[in-house]
């Protein structure tokens, strides 16, 4: 687990980030604590689900492809789990094949990115806008 | 003439005729010299049992009892032998190794015609009884030993067969052990404790439920292919009933027509059985040839898959280093990690748009596969075609005017009606055209247009450029292909782009096609969309 506290800034909204490869991980991490999130970053589905239970984040950025329990499972534990459920899940992808959206969407993901189609702006702003809608 | 001997007679004739048409089958082929001689032993057999009871003669029935040993002799050794090659070798005895099992044979053979065995019959009987020598329980003995194996030999074949002769192996088996368990134990147990000569008659009339289950075996699992089988047979018959007419023939009148009748015959049957083995033969070598179709269909199937998957499998994992890639050049053209000059901005933005288009890339290589594995879901919608696609111009009109193209939508003069489309998709056929018609066109015009002729919507794309000739109209919307001077222009790009359009409208039940006047004159690409 890494955590990523954000730069001269108290604490703030706290992002979970799933994702098995580590450059991509370590490149959106650093821009979302540049915006001011307190990023917490999980290699594989147990430590992501781990981190999610423990540290109750405000937004949770999951891959779908990851080592011992896929994004699917995850995201389907977080929903059953009472005190996950409401969290916003933003699924990662590289293929975003129609099965797997529709997958991701009906287990209760909010939104469903294509990685290779978003830079790390853009997905922090996709951020933005959900915390700031969800603190509404 | 009773029953028993009808069935008796019967028998004889039906064995002696599937051995002879059993072995004319194939005759260097083991099995089928092992079954016929195996036959004809049985036929001999029921024959002789016919024999004995209705030669009326002392020395007739102790010849025809006599005759049923020489059959014994071999008999045993036949059938063992068969169930050893049948319905392929048995590894464990096989060759010149098979010869040995004659041995015991060759001995009762040569002693069969002596009254160690049979010492005499009693013609006072119906039916005939045989009083047995010295020699019989070693006969019998013998028999046994040998008839073991066929219920054995064929179960430890079993497994290692194939589908088809494990379902002979099966009828063949079960026939063989009614007709064999049946045989000894009438023919052999019995008479040893003398309880009833009476049931000698049933071991031979059983042979012929061996010899149905045989048939049965032939007619459902081709085992020798029963076409040339039956074909000889009705030959053979029709040749017997003349041939036997011709030897009664009354005058020299009747023997000559008789006779003309035989040649006839003979001729048109010898005609009728090689046209019959020819069909066989061509209906073989057919079966062959589907069956090998099939299987290199399957392998191509497979091939196809697995290439799909591997695309699939390929392209994420092509795209996981392209985002990293993207996203860090993103960060440092956005000044995340602090300013760059100009002239390395400037090569960080070149380097962004590259990524950029090797994303592209592999989107389109992503859908050529989803389209090829029948996986594409469209999201029918009603979309007024002329925003859309005016919609979509509007990113292109910068790169046209670049190249110094006027590029258009050419208003129409009424309200085209709502057509269902995917809009992703057809964005996708629609970019296609319009990323091509700027391509392919260096200076001049570009007009896009729609229409309805009352059933589909038509929309047309209209350049100035390089345009194709006439035998290119197919080829270019086939996979990876590209007209040799367009290459000439633009040589990147994986030559999927109208492939994958062609795709998605037939997709959406619609069609595609272009036309041209010639090399650079322009070109006409029209797709249309059905209304229902």
């Amino acid at each position: 687990m890494v955590m990523h506290k954000a730069i001269n800034q108290p604490a703030r909204a706290k992002v979970l980030f799933v994702e098995d490869e580590e450059a991509l991980s370590d490149i959106y991490a650093t821009k979302l604590s540049m915006e001011g999130y307190d990023v917490f970053t999980a290699k594989d589905g147990v430590e992501g689900m781990d981190l999610a239970l423990h540290d109750n984040p405000d937004l949770i950025l999951l891959d779908v492809i990851l080592p011992k329990k896929d994004g699917f499972e995850v995201l389907a534990e977080i929903k059953k789990n009472q005190n996950l459920k409401a969290i916003p899940v933003l699924m990662l992808s590289n293929l975003g094949q129609d099965y797997e959206v529709k997958r991701g969407m009906k287990l209760g993901a909010l939104k469903f990115l294509i990685k290779s189609d978003f830079t790390p702006s853009q997905v922090t702003k996709e951020v933005n806008e959900i915390i700031k809608s969800n603190k509404k | 003439m009773n029953i028993v001997n009808i069935i008796l007679i019967l028998s004889s004739i039906v064995s002696f005729i599937l051995a002879l048409f059993v072995f004319l089958n194939n005759r260097k082929n083991k099995i089928n010299i092992s079954f016929s001689l195996f036959t004809v032993c049985v036929a001999m057999w029921v024959l002789a049992n016919y024999m004995i009871d209705n030669v009326g003669t002392y020395n007739g029935a102790l010849i025809w009892s006599r005759i049923t040993v020489y059959v014994h002799s071999f008999l045993p050794a036949f059938f063992l032998y068969f169930t050893l090659v049948f319905p392929c070798c048995f590894k464990r005895i096989r060759g010149k190794k098979l010869l040995l099992l004659f041995i015991p044979g060759c001995i009762f053979f040569i002693l069969a015609g002596t009254n160690l065995v049979v010492e005499s019959v009693d013609i006072s009987t119906f039916p005939v009884s045989l009083n047995y020598g010295p020699l019989y329980p070693a006969l019998s003995i013998y028999i046994v030993i040998y008839l073991l194996p066929v219920f054995i030999i064929p179960i430890i074949k079993y497994r290692k067969l194939k589908q088809e002769e494990k379902s002979q192996l099966k009828f063949f088996f079960i026939g063989s052990i009614l007709m064999t368990g049946t045989a000894v134990f009438t023919n052999l147990i019995l008479p040893i404790f003398n309880f009833t000569k009476d049931f000698t008659r049933i071991g031979p009339v059983v042979s012929m439920v061996f010899i149905i289950f045989t048939s049965y075996a032939i007619i459902k699992h081709k085992l020798f292919s029963v076409k040339i089988i039956a074909t000889e047979t009705l030959a053979f018959f029709i040749f017997i009933v003349i041939l036997i007419d011709t030897i009664n023939s009354g005058d020299i009148k009747e023997l000559l027509l008789n006779l003309g009748l035989l040649i006839i015959m003979a001729t048109a049957g010898i005609l009728l059985i090689k046209s019959v083995l020819r069909e066989v033969k061509i209906s073989e070598e057919n079966q062959k040839l589907v069956k090998s179709l099939q299987e290199a269909n399957k392998h191509l199937t497979e091939i196809d898959q697995a290439k799909t998957e591997f695309v699939s499998v390929a392209s994420h994992q092509l795209r996981t280093p392209l985002s990293v890639i993207k996203s860090i050049l993103s960060m440092m053209i956005g000044g995340d990690f602090g300013k760059f000059t100009d002239v390395q901005k400037q090569y960080l933005e070149k380097s962004f748009k590259h990524s950029e288009r090797l994303n592209k890339l592999i989107e389109i290589l992503l859908n050529v596969t989803r389209i090829e594995q029948g996986r594409i879901e469209l999201k029918l919608e009603p979309i007024q075609i002329e925003d859309f696609t005016k919609n979509i111009l509007k990113d292109y009109k910068e790169t046209a005017e670049e190249k110094g193209l006027k590029i258009y939508f050419e208003n129409l003069k009424y309200l085209l009606p709502k057509v269902m489309l995917d809009q992703d998709q057809v964005k996708e056929v629609l970019t296609n055209l319009i990323d091509n018609a700027i391509k392919y066109t260096s200076k001049g015009k570009i007009k896009i247009s729609a229409e309805s002729d009352n059933h589909n919507i038509i929309v047309k794309v209209a350049d100035t450029g390089i345009g194709f000739l006439a035998s290119e109209s197919d080829e270019i919307f086939q996979r990876f292909s590209r007209s040799k001077r367009s290459r000439q222009i633009y040589s990147k790009g994986a030559g999927l782009g109208l492939y994958v359009a062609r795709k998605i409208v037939e997709a959406h039940k619609g069609k595609i096609w272009a036309e041209s006047k010639g090399a650079n004159k322009g070109s006409i690409f029209r797709f249309s969309l059905p209304l229902k």
